[in-house]
């Protein structure tokens, strides 16, 4: 099993954690737990808001950097961490 | 788009064989003179692409070449990008942090995000009147909604005389579901040959309507019958009261479904009628009469004047149907029971029941008459936890439910009290005179509202720190009372109120007053614990 799929499991294993997305900044979608279209829905949606968070953090202080956007709704929450190259979402269900 | 076009000009082109036919010019030919061309030149045509809408679609057929199925798991295939793996590795620890804080993480218990918009103002939606009884000088003594929530139902007759006039009244009802509303007529108008003195509408039939006269009578109107409304009464019998009738509920029977009419009045009994239709007749099916000497004595009261203690407002316990609660003229509180009680040292009085006394607890009286009692409607007693379950089979009276309730009377004040103990937990001043009925909402568990002598109708919220009312709701002039008011069941958001000079106003609340919030329950529990046992 490669390293991706290794490291993907173990994120998989934690408690409440129900998908894993990883893609590349331009959209295109390497990796992904859920399965096809709504994984292209997903980050076509999530793409836009990443953008625009780095863009955000980059004008209110060059100096700093962004390291995740979370997004919690009634029902999960989504920890998305990006670097230059690629992001990964997380989807999560708190557990109250 | 410009190959495209000149393809299609170029194909218009194309050879044809066709039978010349040719008619030479004359004139022309001698006319033209010699022809030279230059040059031409256009400016480039700019173009842009603005937008582009397709209003419906149709697809024919499609073919596409068969993927190659993914077999890798829950991948997508590919060698791994560059970069990818470094990119995983730096990333997977904080995002694990992350994940594992979430988990145990109480950050947003209870949040609860509104993004629907409110409104923030209480407003008056219909200002309904009857002609008739603003003419004879009725107030309007009682409101009551329908099961449904569309129809409202006003009671007219006198809150401030006592005399036995045969002034006659009226019911009127009016559908607020429909278009065209009419606020000066009403759409439906049920003659009463005495004054209304309270009406209340059944709990599941929304044709049904029990009322209450200043004769003594009571009777049930059914407003699906085009005939005679009326369905059943009790008539001049020797069962009927004797006094004016302050205030009719419907009562559930022990068969579900099956409910019978509980009034009250100031001759000091209560009564339960069982409607009969067949005959047309209400038949007493128990009967409770409350005598000095026969209260609880955890009461110090002085016994002067009449042994009769009137009986001026009623409520039922939602949750315990074997309990009723009772306020007297004289300012008594009294939690009642249906079943149980001795029989009542009164004379029979020719009744056909014999009457019992049912009074088991007396609360600390007020300070004047009470005029209204309610019971909260939310549910208030909690489970113990699983390992003292055992322990509590026996019978606990702190298993009886801790009900709040409420009462209002002339003292101006309204006080929150629990089943359980004599003394109030909280005393709200209301007004400075009196206060003629105070209802708890339906939708949020902390918020009641009271109709004042002043002629306004305060609401008050129990989650806000200070004791002053959360909206006041004013109509007209200063001196004409309000005299009752009825939340609509079915839409919270309603809130109808009566006035002295004949008029019912129906109010929209604002969507704080309504809104139930997180927590709530809670609170209203931490507010009944108060006087700890």
């Amino acid at each position: 099993m490669s390293e991706v799929e290794e490291i993907m499991k173990r994120i998989l294993s934690h408690k409440g954690v129900e998908g894993v997305i990883i893609a590349n900044t331009e959209g295109i979608i390497l990796r992904s737990t859920l399965e096809d279209q709504s994984t292209v829905h997903h980050v076509a949606l999530v793409q836009p808001l990443l953008m625009k968070a780095k863009k955000i953090v980059q004008d209110m202080d060059p100096e700093d950097e962004l390291t995740y956007v979370r997004l919690r709704t009634e029902k999960n929450e989504e920890i998305i961490a990006a670097d230059k190259d690629y992001f990964m979402i997380s989807i999560q269900t708190p557990s109250l | 788009m410009r190959e495209h076009f000149l393809l299609r000009t170029l194909k218009m082109f194309a050879d044809e064989a066709l039978d010349p036919v040719t008619v030479a010019s004359v004139w022309r030919k001698a006319q033209q003179g010699a022809q030279h061309s230059r040059g031409c030149q256009t400016p480039a045509v700019l173009s842009d692409h603005a937008g582009v809408q397709t209003r419906f679609t149709a697809s024919s057929s499609t073919q596409t070449e068969p993927q190659e199925q993914n077999l890798q798991e829950g991948g997508l295939g590919g060698p791994d990008p560059p970069g990818l793996v470094d990119f995983l590795k730096r990333v997977e620890d904080p995002v694990t942090k992350e994940l594992e804080k979430n988990s145990r993480s109480h950050a947003f218990d209870g949040y609860q995000a509104n993004w629907e918009e409110g409104s923030d103002h209480v407003s008056l939606l219909h200002s309904l009147q009857h002609p008739g009884a603003e003419e004879s000088g009725l107030h309007v003594s009682a409101v009551s909604w329908s099961c449904t929530g569309s129809v409202i139902v006003c009671a007219y007759g006198r809150t401030d005389d006592g005399d036995w006039t045969h002034q006659k009244s009226c019911v009127c009802l009016w559908n607020l579901d429909r278009r065209r509303l009419r606020p000066k007529q009403a759409d439906l108008v049920l003659e009463v040959p005495a004054a209304v003195t309270s009406v209340c509408c059944h709990p599941e039939r929304p044709a049904l309507i029990a009322g209450g006269l200043y004769n003594g009578e009571v009777v049930v109107w059914d407003t699906s019958r085009t005939q005679d409304p009326v369905l059943a009464q009790t008539g001049m019998s020797a069962d009927s009261h004797r006094e004016p009738v302050y205030q009719v509920v419907w009562v559930p029977l022990q068969k579900k479904g099956d409910f019978g009419v509980l009034s009250s009045s100031s001759g000091g009994e209560v009564l339960l009628w069982l409607v009969d239709p067949d005959q047309g007749r209400l038949v007493l099916n128990a009967a409770y009469a409350f005598v000095r000497q026969q209260l609880p004595h955890s009461s110090s009261l002085k016994s002067r004047g009449s042994s009769r203690v009137g009986v001026s407002a009623l409520a039922l316990s939602p949750w315990d149907a074997d309990t009723f609660l009772v306020g007297s003229e004289g300012g008594l509180l009294l939690r009642c029971s249906f079943s149980c009680g001795p029989p009542a040292a009164v004379a029979p009085e020719g009744r056909s029941v014999a009457p019992r006394a049912p009074a088991r607890f007396c609360f600390r009286p007020a300070g004047g008459p009470v005029h209204s009692l309610h019971c909260s409607p939310f549910h208030r007693y909690r489970l113990p936890p699983p390992q003292t379950a055992a322990v509590l089979t026996r019978y606990d009276p702190t298993r009886l439910r801790r009900n709040l309730f409420i009462s209002a009377g002339t003292d101006g004040e309204v006080r929150l009290g629990s089943l359980l103990q004599a003394d109030p937990l909280l005393a709200v001043r209301v007004s400075d005179s009196y206060v003629f009925q105070a209802q708890w909402s339906p939708s949020r568990p902390l918020v009641f509202a009271a109709a004042t002598g002043q002629g306004e109708v305060q609401i008050f919220d129990l989650a806000r720190k200070s004791l002053r009312p959360a909206a006041t709701i004013r109509d007209g002039a200063a001196d004409r009372t309000a005299t009752c008011l009825a939340f609509n069941g079915a839409d919270p958001r309603l809130l109808a109120a009566g006035r002295s000079d004949g008029t019912v106003g129906v109010w929209l609340l604002s969507s704080d007053l309504t809104e139930q919030r997180a927590e709530e329950s809670l609170r209203l529990e931490q507010i009944a614990n108060q006087v700890a046992e």
